[in-house]
């Protein structure tokens, strides 16, 4: 069992600092938290939730919601907000992490600060919180607090697990989702039967069965995969199809390069009798090789004998373009030349030779003869007119000088024999080169002749077969180092082919141990879905006899009772007669509440009124915690809203009866005088809470202040009580409210 | 460099020979691609050699100048300035040019005068030369036959025996 022992909470929303400490006693286990609507009792529940799993606890997106003080402004300082919950476990809850291990007592300290957001967006808070601290301290046996070794969030999510918080710390108006939600707001039928399913399933532990079975049935799949890939019967028939055809195809591959490798062998030697019987022929045939020799220098004779032949008509070629030759075909004209221009060459008219001295005489002005060739004289006119008549022939004497002097040497030349000469000599060469060339053909034909001669022999047919056989070997060479390599590539994928067979073979052997694990895995699962079926019946069924045991309880007495009752809220409650959780119909693994009439007809949510659903959905929350063995407290808000009469006044008793350490928070209209004698006999602590702020006003315990505080204080009083501290302000006149005395605040700190 | 070769390439002077005879010449004459006939078949090495063996057939058998004008309409193939000449040779068509023209005219010291005259002879001779060549004798290559045309002028000109021996005597 799991009970709270303390409750501290330090500036969060609206307390500033308070400490509840629930009941202990097992006599009076009711706590009763009195508040009015806006006093806190929300926030006191939300307090709890943030200490116990931190920002999960919270409501909306993360980060949003508000735990500092609703009158300080964030500032960079910082405020610090803090609740610590102080609880026991006895070992006896399902979730207790050493069951029945004796008592432990252990203290959660959740702390954070809230400090101003810089540069805030539109849509982020002006606040951000930072500096989170969670602390568990166990206190053992010696009685000293240490640090929870095992870390806070591993052992509190194991004693109030997370999904399952809304069963310990409950707003009785959520809880009314387990019957179709409140009246202004219906669930979905689907949603409702998944809710309601997921608590039974939860709280009653049975899906622990169906998590075995699953995980069981996994295995067995797991193993039957296993040892259908790991025996593969089909892939190792193949395989060993596979290996057999390779097996063939090396046999035959091997037996063909054997065969090719005789006939090379066979060939190689052939060849050599072949060349050996060729080269005996050939000597045979007649010095083949003196012969060869003379071909070789008869075709080396024709070579140069046609160097020369080309030479010697490249010369006659050249001949006939020889000056000489020209200059002895010119002759003619040559001598006409020679023979026009002797006389004058001779006579000393061509060149002019004495155009210079004549010159020089009128220079000196001295004639040849020694008279003197003054100016003005006859003789230097005659003279100068001699020298001036040259001077226009001197031209024409040069150019007949000239051509004489080279005429007549060409003429000379031309009339030598020397070009015919070496014509003549050049037309010898010629002729020898031409017989030198047809002495070197007639031999080369004869050379050739008596080698076709022999070629035309058996020798021919002997080259024919070497030629032939050198060829078939070549070609069975390729063929034989084709099929060698092909055979080592088979050899290979045979040798990977045996490898992974003989793999598959050790696997196999594996599988057959697998399938073995997998029918007992198979029939594990059977047994435990055949459990899992029987708990599930059982424990639904024990479940519904306790909602319909609780219900009737809260029921009670109804039609006697409640007269002041409308009239349909008393029918529906009168008409159920029995309630409890089945199977949904063709969905046996869904659950959902059901209220029968009394003529055993299901009645719908709509048939039943606020009241009755809000008592069922508490029927059904408190047989569940109890069958469950949660062992956990019960921290209510709302619970008495929409009841009056006998079904409040039953629904509290049971309440205070039945849960482990129930801690409800009530406004004062849900506590009329026959509630208060429940209180009085049932709880062993009582609180109020007391808002107060300056626009405060009605209800029976609020406190109007004169500032813009909004704070909530916390005493000890009772239904009918007030103090300092929560004063009276809306009953001060009422004689049935008390002073209370002793402690103003029962030991909680305001 | 003589006095004769300086006058006829210093400046360009065309050389022509006979536009109807144009693809016999090409015929004779050598080209550079591997396939061409050899000496045997194109005795000449180019088509200045085929026209000053022309010209000097002409005059060695005494051949008319072809008229003027129908020299001149011949195959242009070269100029002087632009082809290589043997000094030998450009005094050989001086003396040739001034036997023909007159060795004491201006025209005879004038080179373009000097080769057109020698054209006007090419003109004449080239078709005998040609058609020596082209002569159905099968026995004898166009080598041969050029040779023996040689001679025979040569012989004609009495500066070879009928026997084909050179005559030392004329020295």
């Amino acid at each position: 069992m799991l009970r709270l022992r303390e409750v501290e909470i330090r500036r969060f929303a609206v307390f500033g600092h308070l400490v509840v400490r629930p009941s202990m006693d097992p006599e009076r286990p009711l706590t009763v938290i009195r508040a009015e609507n806006g006093s806190g009792k929300t926030t006191f529940l939300r307090a709890l939730l943030w200490g116990m799993y931190g920002e999960e606890g919270l409501p909306g997106p993360a980060g949003r919601f508000r735990v500092h003080p609703a009158s300080w402004t964030p500032d960079e300082e910082g405020i610090e907000t803090e609740v610590s919950i102080e609880f026991e476990t006895d070992g006896s809850s399902q979730h207790d992490p050493a069951p029945g291990d004796g008592r432990w007592r252990y203290r959660l300290k959740r702390s954070v600060r809230t400090i101003r957001r810089e540069a805030a967006k539109d849509d982020e808070p002006d606040f951000v919180r930072a500096e989170e601290r969670t602390l568990l301290m166990v206190r053992k046996q010696d009685g000293q607090w240490r640090p929870e070794t095992a870390g806070p969030d591993a052992v509190v999510r194991h004693l109030l697990p997370h999904a399952l918080r809304d069963f310990f710390v409950m707003d009785a108006d959520k809880a009314v989702d387990f019957v179709g939600g409140i009246e202004a707001k219906r669930m979905k039928k689907g949603d409702v039967e998944e809710m309601t399913t997921f608590a039974i399933r939860s709280l009653l532990g049975i899906q622990v069965f169906e998590k075995a079975a699953g995980r069981l049935d996994r295995l067995a799949r797991d193993l039957g995969r296993e040892a259908s890939k790991a025996i593969g019967g089909q892939e190792v028939e193949e395989l060993q199809r596979e290996k057999d055809r390779q097996e063939v195809e090396q046999q035959r591959l091997r037996k063909e390069v054997a065969s090719e490798k005789e006939e090379l062998r066979s060939l190689r030697a052939q060849l050599a009798e072949c060349k050996e019987e060729l080269h005996a022929e050939m000597m045979r045939a007649g010095a083949y090789e003196s012969l060869v020799q003379r071909k070789k220098l008869a075709e080396q004779q024709l070579e140069r004998a046609s160097g020369r032949r080309d030479e010697e008509l490249a010369g006659l070629s050249s001949g006939l373009e020889d000056s000489r030759l020209l200059a002895s075909l010119a002759v003619p004209a040559l001598a006409g030349v020679v023979d026009g221009l002797k006389p004058r060459y001779e006579a000393g008219a061509i060149p002019l030779r004495h155009l210079p001295f004549v010159r020089r005489l009128l220079d000196e002005a001295v004639c040849v003869c020694g008279e003197e060739l003054v100016g003005g004289s006859e003789r230097r006119r005659l003279v100068q007119e001699q020298l001036d008549r040259g001077d226009r022939m001197a031209a024409t004497a040069g150019f007949q000088g000239e051509l004489y002097e080279s005429a007549n040497a060409l003429l000379t030349a031309a009339r030598t024999p020397a070009w015919l000469r070496q014509q003549r000599s050049r037309e010898s060469r010629l002729a020898t080169a031409n017989q030198e060339i047809d002495a070197a053909a007639q031999e080369l034909r004869d050379v050739n002749g008596r080698i076709g001669a022999i070629d035309e022999n058996k020798i021919r047919s002997l080259r024919d077969a070497e030629a032939a056989t050198e060829t078939r070997i070549d070609q069975l060479a390729l063929t034989t180092g084709m099929h060698e390599r092909e055979l080592a590539d088979l050899g290979k994928v045979l040798e990977a082919v045996s490898k992974r067979l003989s793999t598959k073979r050790r696997a196999a052997a594996i599988g057959h141990e697998s399938l073995r694990a997998q029918a007992i895995a198979e029939r594990g699962t059977e047994v435990l879905k055949r459990a899992y079926r029987e708990v599930q019946t059982n424990q639904v069924s024990e479940l519904s006899a306790r909602m319909n045991r609780l219900f009737a309880q809260m029921a009670a007495n109804v039609d006697a009772e409640e007269r002041w009752l409308r009239e349909d809220a008393r029918e529906s409650v009168q008409m159920i007669a029995q309630v409890g959780v089945r199977p949904v119909e063709e969905q046996g693994d869904r659950f959902e509440i059901f209220a029968l009439n009394h003529k055993g007809r299901a009645m719908p949510p709509t048939e039943i009124n606020g009241a009755s659903r809000r008592v069922l959905a508490l029927c059904f929350v408190l047989a569940l915690c109890a069958e469950s063995r949660t062992h956990g407290p019960l921290v209510a808000d709302s619970l008495l809203n929409s009841m009056s009469g006998a079904v409040r006044r039953n629904t509290l008793e049971v309440t205070a009866t039945t849960a482990e350490q129930p801690v409800l928070l009530l406004t004062g209209s849900d506590l009329g005088e026959a509630e208060q004698v429940i209180v009085d006999r049932f709880a062993g602590a009582v609180y109020t809470l007391t808002p107060q702020w300056s626009g405060a006003g009605g209800g029976d315990v609020v406190r109007r202040t004169g500032n813009d505080r909004h704070v909530t204080l916390l005493c000890a009083c009772g239904p009918r009580e007030y103090c300092p501290v929560c004063e009276r302000v809306g009953q001060a006149d009422d004689p049935a409210w008390s002073m209370r005395t002793g402690e103003t605040d029962g030991g909680a700190a305001a | 460099m003589t006095f004769f070769h300086r006058l006829l390439t210093t400046k360009g002077h065309a050389l022509r020979l006979p536009l109807e005879l144009r693809d016999d010449v090409e015929l004779y004459v050598r080209h550079l691609s591997p396939s061409a006939p050899g000496p045997e078949r194109a005795p000449f090495g180019r088509r200045v050699d085929l026209w000053a063996y022309s010209v000097m057939t002409a005059v060695a058998l005494g051949l008319a100048p072809v008229d003027d004008k129908k020299a001149v309409r011949g195959h242009r193939f070269k100029d002087t300035g632009s082809i290589d000449l043997s000094p030998d040779f450009c005094t050989l068509l001086a003396a040739v040019a001034a036997a023909g023209l007159g060795l004491d005219g201006e025209r005879a010291r004038d080179p373009a005068e000097i080769v057109k005259y020698a054209n006007r002879l090419a003109a004449a001779g080239c078709p005998i030369v040609i058609e020596r060549l082209k002569a159905l004798d099968m026995k004898l290559t166009p080598l041969q036959k050029l040779q023996a045309h040689a001679e025979e002028m040569l012989e004609g000109l009495d500066l070879v025996s009928p026997a084909g021996e050179a005559q030392a005597v004329i020295e």
